[in-house]
């Protein structure tokens, strides 16, 4: 096959394509432009997903920032608890293991707080 | 004060893209349609064929480099289009199987509006439909190559990044393809 002849079909083809793309109806033109509206407004969507890494990655450090604080700020509560005589008694009561003080616990404080007690 | 510049630039760089892509695909829906119409023969496949090429387009690959984006929009338009035929091919296996060996079909039996042999189809049909025959009568390789390459004016390098294979197979592809058509759209060629 010549490339004279080459040249022929594909310039021949190539003239017939673009003839029908030119002779496209107007409703098949309309129907395309729909689809690439459709295709773009999916596109207006995605740059959320621009965000959604570094967005999830400022909420991680948040969230670690916020659990560490609170992890603080239970330890210092958890002090101020242990230093409450109220809470030391009732640990000493639950050490001791012997459920029957708490049937009369007014009682057994009561009788912690007298001098003569013991 | 910063920021206000950092998200105006960022909002402009989206709206640049989006006319970007509005541009891109303005200009080649309509090639990408009478070319999937001139490989499936089927309009209304092909503009469903079309439509979600787009929609798979731009969710995957707009944020690829302008200059890549033909080769992919094609590669997927040219998937899309094998994923088709794939179908069709299913259906009409599917279709063979519950036919009574000695039924007629009614399609057979109809007289052929457009001649199966494309010599024929080109002296009663216009130019197009001429061309759509010849080129559905070659082998799917090479009528991909011939498509992209002739009537997509693509390169080979483009051909071949869309078609999935090497710059090599696109060559011999369109040359067979070149020597499969030239008599069938020989008649064509002198007008």
């Amino acid at each position: 096959m010549s490339d004279i002849d080459k040249k022929q079909i594909e310039s021949r083809s190539k003239a017939i394509h673009d003839e029908a793309v030119a002779a496209l109806e107007p409703q098949v033109r309309a129907r395309l432009a729909e689809g690439r509206q459709r295709a773009l407004a999916g596109s207006r969507r995605l740059p959320l997903n621009d965000w959604l890494l570094p967005a999830g990655a400022i909420g991680a450090a948040m969230l670690a920032g916020i659990v560490f604080l609170s992890s603080e700020h239970t330890t210092e509560y958890a002090d101020l608890v242990a230093a409450d005589d109220g809470v030391t008694d009732m640990e000493l009561i639950l050490v001791a293991g012997d459920l029957d003080m708490l049937s009369d616990l007014d009682f057994f404080l009561w009788l912690d707080t007298e001098p003569d007690s013991g | 004060m910063t920021e206000t510049i950092e998200g105006g630039t960022f909002g402009e760089n989206r709206l640049d893209r989006t006319a970007q892509l509005n541009d891109f695909l303005r200009g080649v829906e309509q090639r990408a349609y009478v070319t999937a119409r001139a490989m499936t023969r089927d309009g209304e496949e092909s503009m469903d064929i079309v439509q979600d090429t787009m929609l798979r387009f731009v969710r995957r690959y707009s944020r690829k480099p302008e200059v890549e984006w033909r080769p992919l929009f094609f590669r997927i338009l040219i998937n899309r289009i094998r994923d088709h035929q794939r179908r069709s091919s299913v259906r009409g296996r599917v279709m063979s199987w519950f036919r009574h060996p000695d039924s007629v079909d009614p399609v057979d039996a109809t007289p052929a509006p457009r001649g199966s042999d494309p010599a024929v189809a080109a002296q009663g049909l216009d130019a197009m439909q001429a061309l759509e025959a010849a080129v559905q009568t070659l082998p799917v390789r090479q009528r991909e190559a011939f498509v992209l390459r002739c009537l997509e004016g693509m390169d080979v390098a483009q051909t071949a990044a869309s078609m999935g294979c090497s710059p090599g197979t696109v060559k011999t592809h369109y040359s067979r393809a070149l020597s499969a058509l030239r008599g069938r759209l020989g008649e064509y060629q002198d007008e």
